[in-house]
């Protein structure tokens, strides 16, 4: 059998992933154009495009993380991601919410908003990632 | 899919660990996991190569009674 980075089942996962990442892009898209139009909720540009990439990438990387193909064979790429950045992200937070930047603005979502939900995103994502080694150590004791 | 214990079973009169047997076919060990309980179908070269390291045939592992 090929030395391959991910075997047959992660490749198999990984590309429903990126499927059902493609049908949530979509309708986000649809969903934020039906906010602006009735004018429910605005957007500063940056904080759409954060919202827009963001949440995909958060379906994305939790569907490859719950179902075990995140990481490669015999390989533990993420913990040097999932230890950084939430320290990264935690400190941003903290730093905003010191300052007393706000989310939103008359209405409108702030860029600094957009940032803050990137990085609310990264915790969750760091949360789900160490959950999930957490229960693969106490399977494997098993 | 029910689940197959017939793996197991061969796994466990080996001694060998889930960890183990998926290192030597080039695996995760989820991916073994979820073979043993029924939630992934692998494909004909994986079932060799598991039956190749475990000393069985495809019928003693993989043929549904």
């Amino acid at each position: 059998m090929k030395n391959q980075e991910f075997d047959e089942r992660q490749m198999y996962i990984r590309g429903q992933a990126y499927k059902h990442t493609c049908f949530v892009f979509i309708w986000e898209i649809v969903a934020v154009s039906l906010l602006k139009e009735f004018s429910v909720v605005s957007f500063a540009p940056l904080a759409e495009m954060c919202v827009l990439m963001c949440l995909p990438l958060f379906v994305l990387a939790a569907e490859c993380i719950i179902k075990d193909a995140y990481d490669p064979i015999n390989t533990r790429p993420g913990m040097m991601i999932f230890t950084l950045m939430p320290i990264t992200s935690v400190l941003t937070i903290l730093n905003q919410t010191k300052k007393k930047i706000p989310f939103m603005k008359n209405g409108v979502i702030t860029e600094e908003g957009g940032i803050r939900c990137i990085y609310i995103i990264w915790l969750a994502l760091t949360v789900l990632y160490w959950v999930n080694i957490a229960i693969e150590r106490k399977n494997e004791r098993k | 899919m029910g689940k197959n214990l017939k793996l197991k079973a061969a796994r466990a009169e080996m001694d060998m660990t889930q960890d183990f047997l998926a290192a030597k076919v080039n695996v995760t060990r989820q991916t073994i996991n979820a073979i043993e309980k029924g939630d992934y179908n692998p494909s004909i070269n994986l079932c060799k190569a598991i039956c190749r390291a475990l000393g069985k045939t495809l019928d003693d592992l993989f043929w549904e009674e």
